[in-house]
């Protein structure tokens, strides 16, 4: 909102007027929100939260971007928790739905810009600097897995979750979290070899 | 060619490792254009620095006494409690419950020289812009976490700051949201030719204003002044003194410039104003008693406690730690309730700093406890910010200063609860 001057063109005055309405009716919600509750949390697990989004899509901007969106979400639905120390597991869970989002929405990208996409992770210059060249090629490795596989492996060995976790946490079988780490494995070492 | 587990564990959180704790952007609940949420998978960054609030507010200027006293009458129907006067935080978050009960929900910051907003304390949702042709560069706010007032002056830079040309200041009244209701321009009495606004309160009602007023060029001018202006009747008074040394005008004597840090503050009655002093020799805080007679700043207060620099400058340089030294020079405040005075505080034994805030009794002068205090390696920055107390100066929100890099928090006994995005503000005010 700007602070109108005289001499100032009287139409901003209506325009912002105009939507007033719809600011109180914001007011109603945020009266009865968390705001102190949610920013602790987020003070305590925003950093590992982008830090697993970052390394889920290689994109900080995309990362911090889910991370956002699930605290918003929780801060919308905090009275429908029924404990509220449930709440960094259901902001674990939403950022990787929002990763999820990311990748499909990027699937659906033409094939050239998804080529290039799978080539911008890890690239930028402090990103350069602090990972080797050995490690950039691990990682646009697992950038350029499937999704399902890619969380497999981001959720087993970033953060060491057990295979039964993993499952828990992607909403699959057991059996589906081995055959797509054992799978991006596979396809992981293949891309190695043929970088060596 | 096999991928192990571990090359795998190895290289996620390298890459990870690159996001930092300090890089991490502050939360933003509650912003989006249009009020429109993010949706899944969109790229929601621009719609973090698009507040939900800017594109929606009604701004009014007017001049005049007649303007102000509406807006006046429009505040004190929003206003709760038996005696009429706003409590603190207000019921518009969930500042007000639990330990830090009474933090005010918003405060106002100048972003730079055109930009003013509006955060929430807890989250830093930016709830509204103000963007202003003239600088603002001080703030002040009143109880009710609702009520600002905002100092605009231009301003040159010669060999030294020098502002010129009148202050003009403005009331700034929030919804219970905190999106801007209302901004009026009060007819506060020019201040006298040669002189800058170095210090600024609202009453804890919002019914009276005091400005601290210094000279411009020192140590040439030696008026040192405080003006009150009670915004329901335009009614003023003023306080000076004058015969002050050049070395005493040279520091600045009241106040240390419109930055925020509050030199002056009030008690809850709109009665007593408490505004530090710093002169060549001595640090200290006075009491001003605003309904009595007399017109002198220095016979008509009460001296509340004084350090002498002499003795502090031997005590650092000479005395076996721990020492310590209280900032009160250029941020004090006194609970609303009268009976303490808070200023920074920090003290050091062998490489190891400790910083906080000090309460000071207002009856006896003397030191009744520290708070807030942390402790590092190092040597200790001289200033401590302090922004906003409580009814009884029990808890604090300021700067706790650590290894040179302050982040503004609430200080509650020894806990620091550190408050998102509430950084690289020109002048801030709760």
């Amino acid at each position: 909102m700007c602070v109108t001057r005289p001499g100032q063109k009287p139409a901003a005055r209506q325009a912002t007027s105009g939507r007033r309405g719809h600011l109180l009716s914001v007011e109603i919600v945020t009266a009865q929100t968390p705001d102190r509750e949610v920013a602790e949390l987020y003070e305590a697990h925003a950093l590992s939260l982008i830090r697993l989004a970052y390394v889920m899509l290689g994109d900080r901007p995309a990362a911090e971007d889910v991370v956002q969106e699930a605290f918003l979400r929780l801060y919308q639905r905090w009275g429908t928790l029924r404990d509220t120390a449930s709440a960094p597991g259901y902001l674990r869970v939403s950022v990787l739905n929002g990763c999820r989002m990311v990748l499909r929405s990027s699937a659906r990208r033409d094939d050239r810009t998804a080529r290039i996409a799978s080539e911008l992770p890890w690239e930028s210059a402090e990103a350069t600097a602090l990972v080797s060249e050995k490690y950039r090629q691990l990682l646009s490795g697992i950038r350029a897995l499937p999704p399902r596989q890619r969380e497999a492996l981001v959720l087993r060995y970033y953060l060491d979750l057990s295979e039964e976790e993993t499952a828990q946490s992607m909403g699959v079988r057991r059996g589906t979290v081995k055959s797509a780490t054992s799978r991006a494995l596979a396809a992981l070492g293949q891309r190695m070899q043929e970088y060596s | 060619m096999n991928v192990s587990a571990d090359q795998v564990r190895a290289a996620t959180r390298v890459a990870a490792a690159v996001i930092t704790q300090d890089t991490v952007p502050p939360l933003r609940l509650g912003e989006s254009p249009g009020g429109r949420r993010p949706g899944p998978g969109r790229r929601t960054r621009p719609a973090w620095v698009t507040p939900l609030a800017a594109a929606a507010a009604i701004v009014i200027i007017a001049g005049g006494g007649a303007a102000v006293s509406s807006v006046l009458a429009k505040s004190g129907t929003s206003r709760t409690g038996a005696s009429g006067a706003p409590s603190r935080g207000g019921s518009t978050s969930g500042a007000s419950a639990g330990s830090h009960a009474g933090v005010p929900p918003y405060y106002v910051a100048v972003a730079n020289s055109s930009l003013t907003v509006v955060r929430a304390t807890w989250t830093g949702a930016t709830r509204a812009r103000i963007t202003t042709r003239t600088p603002v560069v001080g703030v002040a706010g009143a109880a009710d976490g609702r009520t600002f007032v905002l100092d605009e002056q231009r301003s040159i830079v010669g060999g030294s700051v020098t502002w010129v040309g009148q202050p003009a200041f403005y009331l700034l009244r929030l919804t219970r949201s905190g999106a801007e209701e209302s901004l009026t321009r009060l007819a506060v009495p020019a201040i006298p030719d040669g002189t800058v606004v170095s210090g600024l309160a609202l009453s804890p009602d919002g019914s009276k204003l005091a400005v601290d007023v210094d000279s411009a060029n020192w140590p040439q001018a030696r008026l040192m002044k405080i003006m009150t202006y009670t915004l329901a009747t335009g009614a003023s008074r003023s306080w000076t003194t004058s015969g002050l040394t050049s070395a005493d005008a040279s520091s600045g004597f009241t106040g240390s410039g419109v930055d925020g840090a509050q030199s002056i503050s009030w008690t809850a009655d709109s009665r007593t104003l408490a505004f530090s002093v710093q002169a060549m020799s001595y640090t200290g805080v006075r009491l001003l008693d605003t309904a009595a007679g007399g017109s002198d700043l220095m016979a008509d207060s009460r001296l509340v406690f004084e350090q002498s620099f002499k003795d502090l400058g031997r005590s650092l340089k000479n005395a076996a730690p721990p020492y310590y030294f209280v900032s009160c020079s250029t941020d004090a405040m006194i609970s609303t309730d009268g009976s303490a005075i808070v200023c920074g505080y920090s003290t050091s034994a062998g490489k190891t700093t400790t910083m906080g805030f000090a309460q000071y009794s207002t009856v006896t002068g003397k030191m009744n406890h520290v708070f807030g205090l942390v402790h590092f390696r190092g040597h200790a920055p001289t200033g401590i910010s302090l922004y906003w107390v409580n009814s009884t100066g029990t808890i604090a929100i300021g700067t706790s200063e650590k290894t040179g890099r302050g982040r503004i928090g609430v200080m509650n006994g020894d806990r620091f609860t550190p408050l998102p995005g509430v950084t690289g503000f020109e002048a801030i005010a709760w």
